[in-house]
C-alpha cells in the first residue's frame, strides 16, 4: 500500500497559496475603494501591487515545488512567508489609518 | 528559471542563513508547514477585516471606541500574523533537524484573546447603545 500524494499535496498547498493571496488583494481593493483619504488609498494600492507580485512567485513556485517532489529536495521558500507575513501587517496599518 | 540555480533553493544568502542546520525534510512536511502558516495568516487577515469594518462603521460606533477597537483588532491581526512566521520558523527549522516540533503556543493566545475581545465588545455596545 502506497501512502504518498504525490500529486494532491502540491495542489492543496498551491490553493493555500492562492486563497491566502486572493483574500489580501481583496481585502486591499475593498480598502482602495473605501479609504477616506490619500494615505490609507496608497497603503491600501501597495497592499494590492504586493499581492499580485506575491501570486506570480507562488505560481512559479508551484512549478518547482510538482518537479522536487520526487527527488526530495526542500520545498520551503521563506521569501514567499516573510512577504506573506509583511503584507497581512500593512493591511494592519491599513486599517490603522483608516480608523483616523 | 536559471540552469544555475538548484530546483527547491530559493537562491539568496540570507535565506539558506535562516534555514541553515539540519537536511531538507521531507517536502510533504515542508508543505503542510507552509498550509499551517497560511491557515494561521488567514485567521490573521480576518481579525484585520473586522478592524477594517469597524474603522469604517462610523454610522455604528461612536468615535472614540470605533477607533480603539479598530486599532486593537488590526494590532491583534498583526500579532498573530508575525506569531505565525516565527512559528513557521521554528517548525521548519525543527523538520531540518529532525526535532520535536513546537509546541502550539499560539491557539490558547488567540481563544482567550478572542473570548475576552467578545466580551469587552458586548458590554461596549450595551453602554454606548
Amino acid at each position: 500500500m502506497k501512502l504518498r500524494d504525490p500529486g494532491a499535496q502540491p495542489e492543496r498547498t498551491a490553493l493555500a497559496w492562492s486563497r491566502t493571496t486572493l483574500a489580501l488583494i481583496g481585502a486591499g481593493l475593498l480598502c482602495v475603494r473605501l479609504a477616506p483619504s490619500a494615505p490609507g488609498t496608497v497603503l491600501a494600492a501597495a497592499v494590492v501591487c504586493g499581492g499580485a507580485a506575491l501570486m506570480l512567485r507562488r505560481t512559479r513556485r508551484s512549478f518547482h515545488a510538482r518537479r522536487a517532489l520526487p527527488s526530495g529536495a526542500g520545498a520551503a521558500d521563506p521569501v514567499s512567508i516573510m512577504i506573506t507575513t509583511g503584507l497581512a501587517m500593512l493591511l494592519a496599518g491599513v486599517a490603522a489609518v483608516l480608523a483616523f | 528559471m536559471t540552469a544555475t540555480t538548484p530546483p527547491g533553493s530559493s537562491g539568496g544568502r540570507w535565506t539558506d542563513r535562516l534555514l541553515a542546520e539540519g537536511d531538507d525534510p521531507d517536502p510533504r512536511f515542508s508543505m503542510a508547514n507552509e498550509r499551517t502558516f497560511l491557515a494561521w495568516i488567514r485567521t490573521a487577515l480576518a481579525l484585520i477585516a473586522g478592524g477594517i469594518g469597524l474603522a469604517l462603521a462610523r454610522d455604528l460606533i461612536d468615535s472614540p471606541l470605533r477607533q480603539v477597537l479598530a486599532v486593537g483588532f488590526a494590532a491583534g491581526g498583526a500579532l498573530v500574523a508575525v506569531l505565525a512566521f516565527r512559528r513557521w520558523l521554528r517548525t521548519e527549522r525543527a523538520l531540518r533537524r529532525s526535532e520535536t516540533l513546537p509546541p502550539p503556543a499560539l491557539a490558547p493566545v488567540i481563544s482567550y484573546g478572542l473570548a475576552g475581545a467578545a466580551i469587552v465588545l458586548l458590554v461596549a455596545l450595551l453602554v454606548t447603545r
